[in-house]
Order: C-alpha cells, then sequence, then structure tokens
C-alpha cells in the first residue's frame, strides 16, 4: 500500500476542496488529483457521469435531486462532469442546473461529439455549448470511435484554435479495442476514455501501458459495471484491507481499485442518489492501494 | 459482429425506469383535456363496434388514426423525443399508422361491411374492453400513481393494443393493411419496457401475440383453435 509520503509525491494533493456542503467544523481532505500528461492539468482522480442519471428532462422533483448531486460532487472536491448528446437531456439538466449552483470550482467541462456526419459534428457540439452554457468544453471526445477520423480533424483544429482544453475518444464495454490502440499509437490524443473495473481488466494488457507511454489520460468508465458490481459485492464483509486504504463501503473501494492503476486518471461513476454521491466523493481522499493490494482485492473480489 | 452481439438492449435506453414512468405522469398532467378526450374516444368506440354500422367503424377508424397522430407529436416528439434519440422513429411509426388509419377511414374507398359476428370477433371486443379500461390499471399493480397511467388515446401501448383489437372486427385486406405497425409497435413497447426492469414487460408482447392470433383466426376461418 502507497503511504503517505509516497502518495503526495506520486499525485498531487490539492487542499482545495470545496468547502460548501461540508459540516460547520469539518476538515477539508487533500482530494487526490493525477495530472493530465499533456497539459500538467490537476484532475481529481473522481468525476462523475451522466449516461441515463441525469437524463431526467424537465420533471421537478429529479432536477432538485440532481442539483444536490451535483452540489454534493463539488463539495467533494470534484472535476470532470462527462456527458454526451446521446444521453438525452443530460447535457441540458446540467446547463439549467450548473448556473443555480453556488460552487462549481473545479468544473472540467467533458462532451463527446455523436453523430455519423463529420460535417455535422461543429454543429453538434455548438448545440453541446448552448445546451451546457459554456464558452468551451475542456474535454471534447469522440463517442465511440463514431466516425473517428473526421471528428478528430475538426476537434485538433478546436485544439489548435483554443477552442477546446483536450481531445480525446471513447470506448466503452471493452470493445473495439483494437482500432482503439490503433488511434492511440497514431494520433495526439489528450485522452482516452474506456471501461475499466475490478472485473473488466482487460485494458491492464495492452491499453493502459500504452496510454503510460503515449501521455495520454485515461478515463474510466462503469467503474461498477453500473450497479452489478456493488450488487455483487454488497452481500458479503468488507474485508480487512479496506480500513488499510481508507474505505467504507463496497463502492469506495471498487473505486479506488480503478484510480490507483498507474494509468488511470480518472473515475466517472453515474449516480442518481445524492448518498451515493457522497459516498463515491469520499474515495477521492486516503491512501490509494499499491501493486500487491490491487492483485489481493482483485483476487478477493473474484471470489465473491 | 462479436462486437454488437455483446451489447444488450439496456446499452442503447439513456433512461431509467422511473424516468420513463414519471415522464407520463408529466405528460398526462401537461396534456390532461387530451388525457380525457382520448377515455371518452376509446368507451366511446366500445359502443360503436357493439353497433356494428359502417359510418360507425369509419368514424372509430378516424378516431383511432387522430389518436396514432396525437401520440406522435405529443408523446414521442414532445415528452420523450428530449430524452431518447430513437422517439423520432417512434413518432415516424405512429405517424404513418394515423396515415393508414385516416385514409381508410376518409377516403371515398369501398369500405366492405362488418364482418360476420364469430367467437374471435367478441373476443376482439373483449381485447378492446381490456385495452380501453384494464390496461391502465396494470400500472397500478407496477405501484405507478394514477396520475402515471398509461391511457388509450394518449398512450402508446393501449392505443396499439385497442388497434389490434380492431383488426379483428375489420375485413382481411383492411386488417392486413393496418395490423403490422402496431403489433410491431408492441413488440417494441415490451423490448423498451424489458431494457428498463420494468415489471409489465411482458404485457405488450403478449397482448401482440393474442392479437395476432385473433385476426388470423378471424381473417383465415379458424386455421387455429378450431
Amino acid at each position: 500500500m502507497l503511504n503517505r509520503r509516497d502518495f503526495v509525491t506520486q499525485l498531487t494533493a490539492t487542499a482545495a476542496v470545496a468547502l460548501a456542503g461540508l459540516p460547520l467544523g469539518a476538515t477539508a481532505v487533500p482530494v487526490l488529483t493525477k495530472a493530465i500528461p499533456t497539459s500538467g492539468e490537476p484532475l481529481p482522480v473522481i468525476g462523475m457521469g451522466t449516461w441515463i442519471t441525469f437524463n431526467v428532462g424537465t420533471n421537478a422533483a429529479a432536477l432538485a435531486v440532481r442539483a444536490q448531486i451535483l452540489q454534493a460532487f463539488f463539495a467533494g472536491g470534484g472535476g470532470v462532469i462527462d456527458s454526451s448528446p446521446m444521453y438525452g437531456s443530460a447535457e441540458a439538466v446540467l446547463g439549467r442546473l450548473l448556473p443555480r449552483l453556488e460552487e462549481t470550482q473545479g468544473l472540467f467541462a467533458a462532451t463527446k461529439v455523436w453523430t455519423r456526419s463529420g460535417l455535422a459534428g461543429p454543429i453538434e457540439i455548438a448545440e453541446s455549448r448552448r445546451l451546457w452554457g459554456v464558452e468551451r468544453f475542456d474535454l471534447l471526445q469522440v463517442h465511440n470511435l463514431l466516425a473517428w477520423q473526421e471528428h478528430l480533424e475538426t476537434l485538433k483544429q478546436m485544439r489548435a484554435a483554443g477552442e477546446v482544453g483536450h481531445l480525446g475518444v471513447t470506448t466503452s464495454h471493452g470493445r473495439r479495442h483494437r482500432d482503439l490502440e490503433r488511434i492511440m499509437r497514431k494520433e495526439p490524443l489528450d485522452f482516452v476514455q474506456l471501461t475499466y473495473n475490478i472485473a473488466d481488466r482487460q485494458a491492464e494488457e495492452r491499453l493502459l501501458p500504452l496510454a503510460e507511454e503515449r501521455g495520454i489520460a485515461v478515463i474510466a468508465n462503469r467503474p461498477f459495471r453500473r450497479k452489478e458490481l456493488i450488487r455483487i459485492a454488497e452481500p458479503h464483509p468488507l474485508p480487512g484491507w479496506a480500513a488499510e486504504i481508507g474505505c467504507r463501503t463496497w463502492a469506495q473501494a471498487l473505486l479506488k481499485f480503478v484510480v490507483s492503476h498507474p494509468a488511470v486518471t480518472c473515475a466517472i461513476p453515474a449516480t442518481s442518489q445524492v448518498a451515493h454521491m457522497r459516498e463515491n466523493m469520499a474515495a477521492a481522499a486516503g491512501p490509494l492501494p499499491d501493486a500487491a493490494l490491487r492483485q489481493r482485492m482483485a483476487k478477493d473480489f473474484a471470489a465473491l | 459482429m462479436g462486437d454488437w452481439l455483446s451489447y444488450s438492449l439496456a446499452d442503447f435506453l439513456p433512461l431509467s425506469r422511473e424516468t420513463y414512468q414519471g415522464l407520463f405522469a408529466l405528460y398526462n398532467v401537461r396534456f390532461s383535456p387530451a388525457f380525457a378526450a382520448g377515455l371518452m374516444l376509446g368507451v366511446a368506440s366500445l359502443g360503436v363496434v357493439l353497433r356494428r354500422q359502417a359510418t360507425g367503424a369509419r368514424i372509430l377508424l378516424a378516431g383511432f388514426g387522430l389518436s396514432w397522430l396525437w401520440i406522435a407529436w405529443a408523446f414521442h416528439l414532445q415528452t420523450l423525443g428530449p430524452l431518447v434519440w430513437a422517439a423520432e422513429l417512434f413518432a415516424l411509426l405512429f405517424a404513418l399508422q394515423s396515415g393508414l388509419l385516416l385514409a381508410v377511414a376518409l377516403l371515398p374507398l369501398q369500405l366492405p361491411g362488418p364482418v360476420r359476428p364469430s367467437s374471435p370477433s367478441w373476443l376482439g371486443h373483449a381485447m378492446l374492453a381490456m385495452a380501453v379500461l384494464l390496461y391502465p390499471l396494470a400500472g397500478l399493480a407496477a405501484n405507478r400513481n394514477f396520475p402515471g397511467l398509461e391511457l388509450f388515446g394518449t398512450a402508446p401501448d393501449p392505443t396499439a393494443v385497442a388497434t389490434l383489437a380492431v383488426g379483428t372486427l375489420l375485413p382481411k385486406r383492411l386488417a392486413l393493411l393496418l395490423i403490422p405497425i402496431p403489433a410491431f409497435w408492441c413488440l417494441v413497447a415490451s423490448l423498451l419496457l424489458h431494457g428498463i426492469a420494468s415489471p409489465l414487460w411482458w404485457l405488450p408482447i403478449t397482448a401482440m401475440t393474442l392479437g395476432l392470433v385473433l385476426n388470423w383466426w378471424q381473417h383465415h376461418g379458424g386455421l387455429f383453435l378450431r
């Protein structure tokens, strides 16, 4: 397990935890961050996804809960919010709620371009900007490698013009890893997004080492394989090693497994519950497992 | 191909069961006059089919056509569209069915007389009554509140089931024209509900099977269930 000093040297521990939402007298815990290799910008290791959970349209009750989720996210020092035009109303919901929050410092706005037409890409990106209410995205990604050649050209031009902070490509569910590897070798990517969790570890074989070698930041999606991994784990008591890495729940342990891989920059769990967001954000603090403990965690989980 | 086979239906559905069900509550409140009109049309259609008159049949088909058109616009485009990209395709499908129903009802076609009374046509009556009166109540069994129920005339599933039932009351050629889209929709609806883990996912596909069997029985002289 990494000790505190190792941890501080390997990760940038930022004390810029938003105090909003913390109870009076609470002590700000440094949030674990990792640097984006191409820009050096530090990113909190726990971000959030919006697939399904933020596609709630104009339902007032559901919007109120999402506002609280975002509040808990920023209060916990969250950074990356990842969405896509494919996610229905999720971008519009973010655009509606973000301006209402008192605290959005640290927001790293990430969305995707998702259209078969290269020509339609810029139009879709402009619409996403309008929906989010942001002047520019920190990260634009080609969703599931759809028309990736055309869209990457657009994104490269936008990055050169300063119209987007970073660019990347995404895949999920362990699909199209060979295509992704080819793109990672050939293209000047800032980010890749792929599925990585304690049960889906194919990316460890080639993609994660390649990301380290090429200096590409990695966003890990599906850290809980939706809820499946938590459902598997929760009936079982937490093993003793959980306390060593400051985890009180299986969800935190599963997240720490993901973000402790040296190549992974951040994980983006999605939730529709405020309590779960607080639980997720707690995984962005404290020690991370080292390589030996990671092996033990994977072995213990496989035995459940 | 291997990649495609690794997808599950849920991977394509960007909304949760709670959100989908919540949509109906918002939809029914937003378009409450239509909600009432749809119910009245449903009850009136039961009376029309019992009278078995060609004029009544035209009125019934026109009413159904307007319902399909309403659902295309108000539900698929206005309500589901912002949440599910495929809703635009659903709207096209419903608009097409509306066109077929309205064409049969309004164009000066030779509308054949009513079909002979038979066991399947009476079962068709029963199925229509179930689609209008009982189908919406199934939501209550799945812990849905009354304002969020799916009602004939404004919600796609009971309207499709009712249209399948009407097929048993029409001559064969018209039935062949008017039941494929409702049957297809019932299949889509079941897949959608299964994808969001709804306990009622089996309902549309069961109604589709029943509707197709009744139509076959009615129009093929009892090849089945003789």
